[in-house]
């Protein structure tokens, strides 16, 4: 697959305030890529950054090999994003709203535009100032559909919209991932991350801290292992094994609560030259994972059995 | 402050109320100190003329000049142009800004929270009362007339009580509607209503349409004028009528859904489907959607409507009133060293320089001041995000500034143009003599200052908020304005007054056209566009 998007040591500062620093990161085209962080750790400043709406301090970045800053009318040709909060003109209609983009946009198809109304059930007849937060996102999500662009930058996307909405708009994006086009979404949700997206990258404090795909990311995480056995247990069977943070006494002398990085074939060998029988794996959520990366670092450096 | 909704408000109005009052307190002791023997002479003799916008009483008499100039039309109508806006986003403001919920989940009743917004607007009136009164009694003492507290104190009251009105009435409209502009915008236009009421009461003989004018009942009472009978009653129905507003508006508040108007217009839910593929016909049809230069005009098209309506108004009414105001006037300046002084010298015996003096010395400045307001749209669109989701789209930022700002200057050429062709029809049906090429060169050298200003407003839009540009912007076109009108009265230096675009502007009705100012302010417009665009081009852009 071909590099649609390209960002290179991009960094964004305001002043004293951060940004975004050094991120750098590439999104294949046809991907559905995950943008995950908590509010303000910089997921919106690098959206806005990419569709030129913000001047970057240092580094560059590329969508279709053009340049998001010195080519952002080029860019622009490519690209439907949807802003994490957008205000325009409050005494515009809805339907005014699309036919004022369509036309500053210029080639989007019009019967297109009425089955996307229609898929969304959005009213386009009441003014931008009587619509609710997800009328505006459904208003937010025609504009950027309804030119059937090859790369979306989506920011927070179904932030506001019921659950029926969020399960059409699931279905929105895996048409257009079908159809071989790029999705660039951010979010905070994160089995919404986990449904949609090939791989994700996460953000902390400005800076990437993770790019993974979304199944490779879920493996990183530590195993929480309750093995069973025959007869009264001992730690000190699996204290040495390659992997195991931490192993204590289970609910009865008879079971041990184990903490394991990475792989179980070992410890499931000991187990089974003990008697064992039953094991209880619990499976890693991504967001597990997503809170291990946002604990304070100091925090998160501490083995889990010390904390 | 913060510990009551009363005392929280009070602290909002608290700019406005101390420059409204300041203002008037000072605008109070200028029309004293200036009501000389001469000034009421001339204006008694042209006041027959101006029966629409005053009664001619006392005339010759300080208080009764100062009454019939500023009191009765002038001041409550400024005052009351504050108290709509501030009658209209009272609630209504507050509603559409998303506040009034957080205020109303705190365990106050509906009713506490409006009667306390009530309290600090009448308490900010009250204040701006008291200046006023000093503003008055100033006046009197400076000006040696006999100083009478009592009265002054009386006339104060009797302005905020028409404030008062208006305020309410602004008050009661956002009530049903869903924004504070078209509430005050209502507002405003019923205040135009009753003051044409007013004026047509006085002017038409057997006319009973004053009847429906507030300003005919604050009028009934002059407490300035010890020898006018003031009718008590009158004052009691404009409190009672306030007040009737006032209730009316608590109960609706306390009654309607917060964020919806009184009554909400029901859509048809049966052809949903129809409706929706009609909305969206008719936005392919609607023209204004098509550009961003179309939108722009179409958005400003009713604000830029009646500025260009006041301008042709005033052109249109100096003119039929040249006639009978001309040779008063002249005589006065004759006898007037220091008011020859503050007409520049001018020969207002002649229809030219009597327009250059009475048409063509305020109009630019109301250009200017038009200009200005459709330019901070800019900013304001700038600063509230309203750009983002334009500037995802395909088009350059340069094109789209441009495109703004071809919609300005289309305004304002069709503000200076009408301004002529009013001038042009009102002198033809007026029978006067007049040099219609000049009148066109000084109704065109109209344009350069405006678009001077616009561009300034654009370079500086992005770099400083929008409240800074304004308060520069205003403080410019104040001082410059007062820099051409008293240099002489105050000589300035000359580098001083060649700062003002307003003196780059000239008289071009009597002189010509100025080729030198009119290229330099163009060049010099052009070169603050250049800088607006180069300045958006790296500008990062507000979020929404």
């Amino acid at each position: 697959m071909a590099t649609i998007m390209q960002t290179d040591r991009l960094t964004k500062s305001y002043g004293r305030s951060r940004g975004i620093v050094d991120v750098s990161f590439e999104i294949q085209e046809g991907e559905v890529f995950g943008f995950l962080g908590p509010n303000g750790a910089g997921k919106t400043t690098t959206m806005r950054t990419l569709m030129g709406l913000l001047r970057a301090s240092s580094g560059s970045a590329t969508i279709g090999g053009l340049d998001c800053w010195q080519q952002s009318t080029e860019v622009k040709k490519l690209v439907g994003y949807l802003p994490g909060e957008f205000t325009i003109d409050p005494g515009l209609r809805g339907s005014q709203i699309i036919e004022y983009l369509s036309n500053l946009r210029g080639g989007v198809d019009q019967k297109f535009v009425r089955e996307l109304v229609e898929r969304l059930g959005f009213d386009p007849r009441k003014k931008f100032r009587e619509y609710s937060r997800g009328n505006k996102q459904k208003l937010g999500l025609v504009q950027a559909f309804m030119h059937k662009p090859r790369f979306f930058i989506l920011d927070e996307p179904t932030s506001g919209l019921d659950p029926l909405n969020q399960q059409e708009f699931y279905k929105m994006v895996a048409e257009v991932h079908a159809e071989g086009r790029t999705v660039f979404l951010s979010s905070h949700i994160l089995p919404e991350i986990e449904h949609t997206c090939d791989r994700v990258a996460i953000i902390r404090e400005g800076r990437l801290v993770k790019i993974d795909h979304v199944s490779s990311l879920k493996d990183i995480h530590q195993h929480d292992i309750e093995i069973g056995f025959a007869g009264p247990a001992s730690v000190a069977w699996f204290q040495n094994v390659a992997g195991v943070t931490s192993v204590t006494q289970g609910t009865s002398e008879q079971s041990l609560l184990l903490q394991v990085q990475g792989a179980l074939t070992e410890i499931i060998q000991i187990a089974g030259q003990h008697s064992a029988t039953s094991i209880d794996t619990h499976e890693p959520s991504l967001e597990e994972v997503f809170l291990r990366f946002y604990e304070p670092e100091q925090v998160a450096a501490t083995p889990a059995g010390e904390r | 402050m913060f510990r009551t909704i009363w005392s929280k408000s009070l602290r909002e109005y608290r700019i406005p109320m101390l420059c409204w009052g300041y203002g008037l307190a000072l605008l109070m002791v200028t029309a004293f100190t200036s009501a000389t023997p001469l000034i009421l002479k001339t204006y008694a003799s042209v006041a027959p003329s101006l029966r629409f916008l005053f009664d001619p009483v006392a005339l010759l008499t300080p208080q009764g000049y100062v009454t019939a100039r500023y009191l009765e039309v002038l001041v409550p109508i400024l005052l009351s142009i504050w108290t709509i806006l501030a009658g209209a986003r009272m609630v209504r403001g507050e509603e559409e800004r998303g506040i009034m919920d957080v205020l109303l989940a705190t365990p106050q009743p509906r009713t506490r929270v409006m009667l306390e917004k009530l309290l600090a607007l009448l308490t900010a009136l009250l204040v701006v009362a008291l200046l006023v009164t000093l503003g008055i009694v100033g006046g009197e003492y400076t000006s040696g007339t006999a100083v009478d507290f009592g009265r002054a104190s009386l006339t104060a009251l009797n302005i905020i009580l028409l404030a008062f009105f208006f305020s309410m009435l602004a008050l009661l409209i956002s009530q049903f509607t869903l924004s504070r502009t078209t509430a005050a915008g209502t507002a405003s236009g019923l205040m135009i209503l009753a003051f044409a009421f007013d004026g047509i009461g006085r002017t038409v003989s057997g006319s009973w349409v004053q009847y429906f004018s507030p300003f005919y009942y604050y009028n009934l009472n002059r407490p300035l004028l010890a020898s006018f009978n003031d009718t008590p009653v009158a004052a009691l129905l404009l409190l009672g009528l306030g007040l009737l507003f006032a209730a009316s508006s608590i109960a609706l508040f306390a009654w309607r859904d917060s964020g919806r108007p009184v009554f909400t217009w029901q859509r048809r839910q049966s052809d949903g489907k129809q409706e929706v593929e009609h909305s969206l016909q008719q936005a392919q049809r609607d023209i204004s959607v098509r550009a961003v230069s179309l939108r722009a005009l179409r958005s400003q098209g009713w604000s830029a409507f009646w500025w260009t309506l006041g301008a042709m108004a005033w052109c249109g009414l100096v003119v039929l009133l040249l006639p009978s105001m001309q040779a008063p006037l002249a005589r006065a300046l004759a006898q007037s060293p220091a008011l020859a002084k503050l007409f520049s010298g001018s020969d207002i015996a002649t229809n030219a320089g009597f327009l250059g003096e009475l048409v063509f010395a305020f109009v630019p400045a109301l250009v200017v001041i038009f200009a200005m307001t459709l330019a901070l749209t800019w900013s304001s669109d700038l600063e509230n995000g309203r750009l983002e989701l334009l500037l995802s789209t395909p088009r350059s930022r340069s094109r789209m500034l441009l495109e703004r700002f071809g919609a300005i200057s289309l305004f304002l050429l069709l503000t200076a143009g009408l301004s002529w062709l009013t001038i042009l029809l009102a002198a033809l049906s007026a029978n006067l003599s007049l040099d219609q090429g000049r009148v066109m060169a000084a109704s065109l050298s109209m344009l350069p200052p405006a678009l001077l200003i616009t561009s300034l407003t654009y370079a500086l839009a992005g770099r400083l908020r929008y409240a800074v540009i304004l308060g520069i912007l205003t403080a410019y076109i104040a001082l410059a304005f007062l820099a051409t009108f008293l240099q002489d009265l105050l000589n300035l230096p000359n580098w001083v007054v060649s700062l003002s675009i307003f003196h780059l502007y000239g008289n071009p009705v009597t002189s010509g056209m100025d080729w030198g100012a009119f290229l330099g302010m163009t060049a010099v417009t052009l070169i603050l566009l250049i800088a607006s665009l180069l300045q958006f081009r790296t500008a990062d852009i507000e979020r929404g």
